[in-house]
């Protein structure tokens, strides 16, 4: 079903956050009717006023009933929505271009819930029901368009049930922000074009990889970087095993430094920079990033990345 | 197609069914031949005995029966063409079906089927019908929206939205502010049928005696109603020899200001279509019973502007005293020439008497000449009238009516036919009076100086029979065995007569409800110089009242709804044994601590609680319902 009113409405509406979890209230439902709603009014009102004229008093009492139904379903209608309860938004990051997970965990209150319908921009889910007393998961993909740190679109949980002639909705804001990163490039700088790019005091650590020195196998402990497992040795039954280089490898750093790259378009430098990243965090290098505004010291794992990431998404040229 | 579509479907034909199985009652044979048509094709469709037919096919198929229905009642914006056009374009609606848009629409034209059903009845038992099967419908509607399919919880669903709607629909009906008369005209939706004829000749009364058809209904407001009733339809001043007419239509009511209203009394009328503009009255009716309905000169009532076309209810202000006004015209003397000699010079002999000799001396001639009352009279020629008194003497009681008064004009006494009903039969459970069309009968009026417009019977002066018996019981061997006398008739009667005063009633008060009533009602609630604001803000204050009432139902409704768990209810009864014994759980306490508290506290049947606790548990927190735990629990509850 086309949810057309909620859009309008939403525009006129200032937005508010959503503290979560919340339960919807009879204050954050809207109702209006849907189109077959209005249509069953249209029938109703044929009914009433051509009875009205003829004084057929059965018709008159039909289309009252009708007319009553109507209301009734109104109420009913809302509580299709009332107290179901919204427990949290998970926003899932990323890339420009790409489909972003967002999943919303819901609970029912007392009453089963039923055809439950959420929306956020062109993504939509529906949920068909909720036993009373338990809980669900939707969940929403929408399409990301520009990198940047970005309120979350508005969320449009709807219901049309029991009857179909009206829709009940509210809007939920979640209080986070969602962080498109810009869209990496197909190829990013290498590390060595990096250590080319320092600076002539910096250290010049990058070794030629045939320099390593295999030390030897010790055993795997989390956090190893899963291209250092030997694998052999795993197919011999020897368990997970680490290949071992020596310490100096491992103090491996290279900086990205913005003025060095030689690329005129913001958005392209920053898309080349983002694919970098990528390479060196699956790369056993650890990396720094200089741009204007930021320098971040050179580290290595997920937070790190996506520390460096939301920096280039929120990166203004100034 | 996917099997959710399919049961949608399913139940939306369902639906339609039911609203127009009532519908099929009410047409002809070979109309519901036509309709069962597409019944047929959809129940096949359904069965995956037919493939589901494409966008054209229903196309042609809907052209096709378009044509058809148009061709066999030659207009298709008639009730008997189109409801069953109706019918047919819903039915091939179901197939149709693409989206929830389209089932939706589909429930509506369901309901459109069943409001049809009013242009052919408005009995009680139609109007639960219509109610039961809307409830089906809103029932279809809740199923097709809901995602577990569970038609029995659609129902329930159903029921417990109707309920409220029905209220509030009688408060809205009690209450909307009516109007008198309409707003524009009305659209005549209604099939010809039979009533009282129009003219008086010779066989327009007796064909009527046959018809079974009730023509109204009437019930006394009053206890001294008499037995043998005259209903006043319709007065013939004109004759032409063969036919009496009545006059022009009335162009206003007659002023009754003049006449004696002191014996007054009252009645309520359900009149049935006759498709004339003449309504019927007991005595002679004083008062116009609504506006657009005309008091004639004659005493009889006129609808400006519409036939009878549909049930009519009002109530009749009427006396059994006859009105002294208006006074005869030239009308009711008038003759045509050269019409039956012999009753002329008959009266040519009287014309020197006084009024009331004359009039007993016409009656003395129907008296004493071995006249018979026959629905079989012989077939008269020009000059009728002398025919049947001097010749055959056979005649029922047109014939009778028309040589009296014949007879009174030619004397010189002004005379006029009334046409309209004697008798009926009385349903003893409501105390009412049902007349049918085979209570037809034709009388006289003659004038007399100082009384005015005097009634005589022929027909009753001639063979009294016919005052205390109705034509039916008079002439059983003319009726054939199909008639109402059948033996049965008598062991069902009293279930008839109490389904027909249910029925009076419910026609009385709610179909017949109307401005009047309306204005009644008002003033019984303390309403008093009502005007359109008055009754608006009292119709917004009973909605108000309404919606307070049933707002208060649904909270005693979620309050004996919301029952305790039977688990629960255990624990606490044993709780409360408890109690007794200062072991009762502190509401701070888990469960287990409960238990060892117990256990330490030496009590005899520690192991039985025990157990009872943990069946508790297991009934209370399991995923599934436990209930072989909650019956150990009643076991031990007993022990302890």
């Amino acid at each position: 079903m086309r949810l057309k009113f909620p859009e309008i409405i939403s525009s006129k509406i200032k937005r508010k956050i959503t503290r979560l979890p919340c339960e919807i209230d009879k204050k954050k439902i809207y109702i209006l009717p849907t189109r077959p709603g209005l249509i069953f009014l249209s029938v109703i009102l044929v009914i009433f006023i051509g009875s009205f004229n003829e004084n057929n008093n059965m018709g008159l009492l039909f289309s009252f009933f009708l007319f009553s139904l109507l209301i009734f379903s109104i109420k009913e209608t809302r509580n299709s929505l009332l107290n179901l309860k919204i427990n949290s938004v998970n926003i899932e990051n990323n890339f420009a271009g790409s489909k972003a997970k967002t999943e919303i965990f819901l609970s029912s209150g007392t009453e089963k819930k039923e055809n439950i319908q959420i929306k956020a921009k062109s993504s939509f889910t529906k949920i068909d029901f909720i036993e009373r007393n338990s809980g669900a998961r939707a969940v929403l993909f929408t399409d990301t368009f520009k990198r940047g740190i970005y309120n979350y679109p508005e969320i449009t949980i709807s219901s049309h049930y029991p009857y179909g002639i009206f829709n009940s909705w509210t809007y939920l804001n979640p209080p986070k922000k969602q962080i498109i990163w810009p869209k990496p490039a197909n190829r990013g700088v290498s590390a060595t074009q990096l250590k080319n790019m320092q600076e002539d005091n910096s250290k010049n650590l990058i070794k030629n990889k045939n320099e390593d020195e295999f030390k030897g196998l010790r055993e795997y402990e989390k956090g190893d970087s899963i291209k250092r497992i030997s694998w052999k040795a795993y197919s011999r039954g020897m368990g997970l095993l680490i290949k071992d280089f020596s310490t100096e490898f491992e103090n491996e750093e290279v900086n990205i430094l913005w003025d060095r790259i030689n690329i005129k378009d913001t958005e392209t430098k920053l898309s080349v920079i983002c694919k970098t990243i990528l390479n060196l965090e699956s790369s056993d290098i650890r990396y720094g990033l200089k741009i204007p505004g930021f320098e971040i010291k050179p580290s290595k794992g997920l937070r790190h990345k996506n520390y460096c990431l939301e920096i280039l998404a929120g990166f203004k040229n100034e | 197609m996917n099997n959710t579509e399919n049961k949608n479907r399913l139940f939306i034909f369902l639906s339609i069914t039911i609203s127009s199985l009532p519908v099929l009652f009410f047409m002809e044979p070979l109309t519901v031949v036509i309709i069962l048509i597409p019944f047929t094709y959809n129940i096949g469709v359904f069965s995956n005995k037919l493939p589901m037919p494409g966008r054209k096919t229903l196309l042609f198929l809907t052209v096709l029966f378009t044509f058809i229905l148009a061709f066999s009642f030659r207009e298709l914006f008639s009730r008997d063409a189109g409801i069953p056009l109706l019918i047919i374009m819903s039915l091939f609606k179901i197939l149709e079906i693409k989206n929830l848009r389209d089932e939706l629409v589909a429930c509506f034209l369901s309901f459109f089927i069943l409001l049809s059903l009013i242009l052919f009845s408005s009995s009680l038992f139609t109007t639960l019908y219509m109610f039961f099967a809307a409830v089906f419908t809103v029932a279809v509607m809740g199923y097709i929206n809901s995602s577990d399919k569970n038609f029995k919880a659609s129902i329930k669903k159903s029921l417990y939205i109707s309920a409220p709607s029905i209220l509030l629909a009688f408060i809205l009906f009690f209450f909307f502010p009516r109007i008198q008369g309409n707003l524009w005209g009305k659209k005549d939706f209604s099939k010809n049928v039979s009533g009282f004829a129009q003219t008086i000749s010779p066989g327009s009364v007796s064909s009527l005696v046959k018809n079974d058809q009730l023509a109204f209904k009437i019930k006394y407001n009053d206890e001294d109603a008499k037995k043998a009733d005259y209903f006043r339809g319709i007065v013939f001043n004109h004759f032409d020899g063969r036919e009496w007419t009545p006059d022009k239509p009335p162009k206003q009511n007659t002023n009754t200001s003049q006449t004696d209203k002191s014996n007054l009394k009252s009645g309520f009328i359900i009149l049935y279509p006759t498709n004339s503009r003449y309504l019927i009255a007991p005595g002679y009716p004083l008062e116009s019973p609504e506006r657009g309905i005309y008091l004639t000169q004659g005493f009889v009532l006129y609808s400006k502007y519409f036939k009878i076309s549909r049930k009519k209810m009002f109530e009749i202000k009427y006396s059994y005293k006859n009105p002294y006004l208006p006074v005869p015209e030239k009308k009711h003397f008038k003759l045509p020439e050269n019409y039956n000699p012999e009753t002329l010079k008959l009266a040519s002999e009287w014309k020197n008497l006084p009024s009331e000799m004359i009039i007993e001396k016409g009656i003395d001639l129907l008296k004493n000449n071995n006249f018979e009352y026959t629905l079989n009279p012989p077939v008269y020629g020009t000059n009728y009238i002398d025919e049947f008194l001097f010749k055959d003497k056979k005649g029922f009681c047109e014939h009778f009516a028309s040589s009296f008064a014949f007879l009174m004009r030619a004397a010189g006494v002004p005379a006029r036919i009334i046409g309209g009903y004697l008798g009926g039969e009385k349903n003893n459970v409501g105390d009412f009076m049902n007349v049918r069309q085979s209570d037809a009968h034709a009388w006289c009026e003659v004038w007399l100086e100082d009384k005015g417009w005097i009634q005589i019977d022929p027909t009753s002066e001639a063979d009294p029979r016919r005052l205390d018996q109705n034509t039916e019981e008079l002439f059983t061997q003319d009726f054939n065995q199909n008639s109402r006398f059948e033996s049965y008739y008598e062991f069902i009667e009293p279930i008839t007569n109490i389904i027909d005063a249910l029925n009076f009633y419910w026609n009385q008060n709610i179909m017949g409800f109307n401005f009047n009533l309306q204005k009644k009602l008002l003033e019984f609630l303390g309403v008093k110089n009502q005007n359109f604001i008055k009754k608006t803000a009292v119709f917004v204050a009973s909605i108000l009242a309404g919606i307070i009432l049933i707002k208060t139902g649904f909270i005693i409704r979620k309050k004996i709804g919301m029952k305790k768990d039977p688990e629960v209810v255990l624990f606490e009864k044993f709780q409360k044994k408890m109690h007794s014994k200062n072991l009762s759980k502190n509401e701070s306490e888990g469960f287990l601590s409960y238990i060892k508290r117990i256990k330490n506290s030496g009590i005899e049947n520690s192991e039985d609680i025990k157990e009872f606790v943990n069946s508790f548990i297991s009934a209370r927190y399991r995923h599934k319902k436990d209930y072989e735990s909650i019956k150990k629990m009643k076991e031990i509850l007993k022990k302890i």
